[in-house]
């Protein structure tokens, strides 16, 4: 319990409020945070940092608006500070795409992993894969977009932008993440676009 | 509508993030443009594949708890370094005061009994400025 920290007023609903929201988000942040991050451990420090701070700027936080979106914001900058902080932008431009615009990506090798063709695993972590090498702020649009459903207007102001921005972010994101697709699940990729 | 100028918005386009006349514009384009209309299935499929993840990891159940350890150990190290920061201050303030305020107090007697002692002269019938009796003046004026 945070029931130890006392108001200036002497009352201990603020923290008691803040508890009683973070362990009704944690499990959507942490669903965010591991798409964001690709990888469990981080995203448990992703999701433990960004709470920290939201902690300590909880006084801020206007209670009219949801707690979800107010912390989608707070995981957006502590993700970003935290892939400047470890030094390990993988990033990806189309302005360092090849000739044919296909991406450079270094891509591991799947083809020799058992039960490539199974849609559900395999064909899912070379999606996340494709999320991973994309630049940061692309990725932190197309998961925000697609995989929590915002519209382009909470996207922009989660990530404190313009609709434009985002609307061009979302776009080269998803291109990239098609090339990227295309290199290393072209089967499992090509029957989604079947469906179509 | 070239290809160029449509490219940048076909997401939006498919998402309908944008408004009639642009979406319709953009659909007009769209349909006289193979390339273009290519570029729509991809970003449909894309869309798909995203919105069918299956579901990410459980986050722990522990996680909670460890984010109410971390919050307390992040504000015991502020309340640290607040008072490390606030022993150095309070020193300097207990170096000084004692120093300072009988100096005041001393020159706040001072001014008092210099304005007592110029009301006395005054009393007497003396300027306190230049020692002068205040009769020599008064004569000086009525000449």
């Amino acid at each position: 319990m945070l029931s130890w920290v006392k108001n200036r007023n002497g009352t201990f609903d603020r923290s008691i409020t803040f508890e009683r929201l973070m362990r009704d988000s944690y499990r959507q942040a942490y669903s965010v945070a591991y798409r964001l991050t690709g990888d469990s451990s981080d995203a448990e420090d992703l999701v433990q940092e960004a709470f920290v701070r939201a902690f300590r700027f909880f006084h801020r936080y206007d209670d009219k608006l949801p707690f979800s979106s107010w912390m989608y914001r707070i995981i957006a900058n502590a993700h970003i500070d935290l892939i400047r902080r470890k030094g390990k932008i993988k990033t990806s431009s189309l302005d360092h795409s090849g000739s044919d615009g296909m991406q450079a990506f270094e891509i591991a090798d799947h083809s020799n992993v058992p039960g490539k063709d199974m849609i559900n695993d395999s064909f899912s972590e070379s999606v996340q894969g494709g999320l991973n090498q994309m630049n940061p702020e692309f990725r932190l649009a197309v998961v925000l977009a697609d995989v929590e459903g915002l519209s382009y207007e909470e996207v922009a102001d989660i990530m404190e932008t313009s609709v434009g921005t985002v609307r061009s972010r979302i776009h080269r994101g998803r291109v990239q993440l098609r090339n990227y697709l295309l290199k290393t699940a072209p089967e499992s990729y090509g029957r989604h676009a079947d469906v179509l | 509508m070239s290809c160029n100028t449509s490219q940048s918005k076909l997401s939006a386009y498919v998402d309908g993030e944008m408004s009639g006349m642009e979406m319709q514009a953009i659909r007009r384009h769209v349909n006289h443009c193979p390339d273009c209309q290519g570029q729509v299935n991809d970003l449909k499929s894309v869309q798909m594949v995203l919105r069918g993840l299956p579901s990410t990891p459980e986050a722990p159940a522990n996680l909670p708890d460890r984010i109410t350890a971390s919050i307390k150990t992040t504000r015991r190290n502020y309340l640290r370094y607040a008072i490390v920061m606030a022993i150095p201050l309070c020193a300097v303030a207990v170096i000084f005061y004692p120093r300072s305020a009988p100096i005041r107090a001393q020159d706040r007697d001072l001014v008092i009994h210099r304005q007592l002692a110029k009301d006395q002269l005054f009393d007497a019938g003396t300027d306190s400025t230049s020692g002068a009796s205040l009769v020599h003046y008064a004569n000086l004026e009525s000449r």
